[in-house]
């Protein structure tokens, strides 16, 4: 019988784990989603078409981030949030598509690639002792997602300042400090662009009933700023954004006795309930709270108010948090998933104060919508889910979905237990109106390659237009954003 | 439009702490201060790493660990204007003993530790023996240097 791990390794390379370095065996037991990549980055190399043809039209880049370094010497790190930050640029041009990836070369990586292990605190991994930590950037392992600002790329974490990458070689430009009196203030990893261009974003409070509002301009200058108490110490992840509104979801997931690492530090209590609380985008002071029953979330798709004010959202919600502490750090070593499912649902808040949450039956996480109907009533959300038979590790996405909120239609396309599904992203097609490709990369464990799929956003069930395979299988990333050529 | 500043409230100290560095009060510029020649005294001189030449730094000294982490006053506490990057600051006169600094360079010299709205320092840094912050300032038995009578050298790098 096949095992997960012969599948990964191959048989010689399981004869050999005996004669190798404690380093080298920790490397392979990792499982592929979650090995170390290349720590002096992928050159750019070309794909191989293993399917179909690339759509005429299709051009520009695919740049997506996540954490890459799970293993130093016999060490793992705490959590998968907490890997150093790897960008990935797949480049497609007349019909062909490259991939090249680097480090973001930051100050928690320099110092835990000097001390040879994982020294530097995270999201659920300890800070060795004597480490230095003089401010929060300092453990910023700019490694959850993107946000494309003018000429530049920034890795985004959630504590930090956004990293600078330079998108054409994803060189590391450093740090940015938005403004000298706002310098080292968390800047989340899931700012939201507004149709106008401002970039609307949050940074967490960590700990503290807070959250901080950032208001940027296109060019990334500070539009507008400020603190706003929270009534609870929620873990800030992923938020929404309306025409008018800001939507900070707070999920009874708080910050009891703090005792680091951070998620350790976080208590589920779902008597608390799911509460909203709704911003005025012109007066931070104006506010609304709403209650929904108790839930956990990672991410929103995006979120619009109807003609009668009735705000609307979806979000991928759970019983319980799924990456705590302890499935954060088992997911990386290859222990199968257990715990609650993440379901497709809409949180929906009236002006009358009252609110509910419509849960759909059907797995969901990385969501995303077409950019073009961004604070609009629209029908169509993109994630991940669940095929038919359930991939080995962890991580349980392993088809793409597309489900519509205003036909409750749902149409998807299974990529079968050997394949690990990424967030796909909604690139429109040139041309139309609401036209649009989805392109989605996974991580095929049998080839052990990296894989980027194009989809026709409406027939995702007809399967993939085209498929590039990578010689490199790079580890299972966050998020991304497409720049049109 | 209007907006809250970040005066209408700040954070307390928590996770991401605070390091409060108490303000220094101004009191004498000490170079070119001469060096104590009586024996049963002290004298500790600290060379100053920056990396730019404006401002001032401001160095708190503290004789026990009850006056340095429980927010008690200095024995001594200094402004030295920077004129260049590489400065000396000499306390003398000290009685022989444990001591710890808490410095920080204001760079726009306006006397006080800047902290951006969540009450983070956003102007450099340092204490005596090379302690590193972790979340917070490090705490007196990891920044105290030991300054027998006689003359003992220590540092203070501002440098990022």
């Amino acid at each position: 019988m096949t095992t997960r791990r012969d599948l990964l390794r191959g048989g010689a390379a399981l004869l050999a784990g005996a004669a190798l370095p404690a380093a080298a065996q920790a490397q392979q037991r990792a499982p592929l989603g979650f090995h170390n990549a290349p720590a002096a980055g992928l050159d750019r190399e070309p794909m191989r078409l293993v399917q179909g043809r690339a759509p005429a039209g299709l051009s520009g880049t695919l740049f997506r981030n996540g954490p890459a370094q799970f293993r130093r010497g016999d060490a793992t790190i705490g959590h998968w949030f907490d890997g150093d930050g790897f960008v990935r640029a797949f480049r497609i041009s007349e019909g062909q598509c490259t991939l090249s990836g680097r480090f973001v070369d930051t100050v928690k990586r320099r110092r835990d690639a000097e001390a040879g292990t994982f020294v530097m605190p995270g999201f659920g991994t300890p800070a060795a002792p004597g480490a230095p930590v003089s401010s929060p950037d300092d453990a910023n392992g700019a490694s959850t997602a993107l946000l494309s600002v003018q000429d530049q790329l920034w890795a985004l974490w959630e504590g930090g300042s956004p990293y600078a990458i330079d998108p054409s070689d994803l060189s590391t430009r450093g740090p940015v400090t938005l403004r000298d009196d706002l310098a080292e203030m968390p800047f989340s990893a899931h700012p939201k662009v507004s149709p106008d261009g401002t970039i609307w974003n949050f940074g967490p409070g960590f700990g503290q009933p807070a959250a901080f509002l950032w208001a940027l301009a296109p060019d990334g200058r500070v539009k507008a700023s400020g603190l706003i108490k929270l009534p609870r110490a929620s873990y800030l992840h992923d938020w929404a954004v309306t025409a008018t509104k800001l939507i900070l979801p707070l999920q009874p997931w708080v910050v009891g006795r703090y005792s680091p690492p951070f998620a350790q530090s976080l208590a589920w209590r779902p008597e608390l309930d799911l509460q909203v609380l709704v911003i005025d985008k012109a007066d931070f002071t104006k506010q609304k709270l709403y209650d929904l029953p108790a839930g956990a979330f990672f991410h929103t798709a995006d979120a619009y108010e109807e003609a009668d004010g009735t705000i609307r959202f979806d979000l991928c919600l759970s019983e319980e948090p799924v990456l705590d502490a302890d499935r954060g750090a088992s997911i990386l070593r290859g222990v199968p998933r257990t715990g609650p499912e993440v379901k497709m649902s809409m949180a929906v808040l009236r002006p009358d104060g009252s609110a509910d949450l419509i849960k759909t039956p059907y797995t969901a996480e990385f969501p995303v919508i077409d950019q073009r109907l961004r604070s609009q009533p629209r029908g169509d959300v993109y994630c991940v889910t669940e095929g038919a038979v359930r991939p080995p590790w962890g991580h349980p996405y392993n088809a793409l979905m597309r489900f519509n909120w205003q036909t409750g239609k749902r149409t998807s396309f299974d990529f079968g237990a050997n394949t690990l599904a990424e967030e796909p992203i909604f690139v429109p097609k040139p041309g139309t109106a609401d036209g649009g490709w989805l392109l989605a990369p996974t991580l095929n464990l049998k080839a052990s390659a990296t894989q980027l799929h194009v989809f026709d956003a409406q027939r995702i069930n007809d399967g993939p237009l085209a498929t590039w395979q990578s010689s490199t299988p790079l580890p299972l990333s966050f998020h991304g954003l497409w720049v049109g050529a | 439009m209007r907006y809250p500043t970040h005066q209408n409230f700040r954070l307390k100290a928590g996770i991401v702490a605070s390091l409060i560095i108490a303000a220094a009060a101004c009191t004498t510029t000490p170079r070119g201060e001469a060096v104590s020649d009586q024996p049963e005294t002290a004298t500790l001189a600290f060379s100053l790493k920056m990396d730019v030449a404006e401002g001032a730094v401001m160095i708190a000294l503290y004789g026990s660990a009850e006056a340095y982490d429980g927010g008690g006053e200095p024995v001594r506490a200094v402004r030295v204007p920077v004129e260049g990057v590489s400065m000396r600051a000499t306390f003398t006169d000290l009685e022989p003993g444990q001591y710890a600094a808490r410095a920080f360079h204001d760079l726009n010299g306006d006397g006080d530790l800047n902290t951006n709205p969540m009450g983070r320092p956003i102007e450099p840094f340092a204490f005596s023996n090379g302690a590193q912050a972790q979340f917070g300032p490090p705490s007196f038995a990891d920044a105290a240097i030991d300054v027998p009578a006689g003359e003992t050298s220590g540092v203070l790098d501002f440098r990022r």
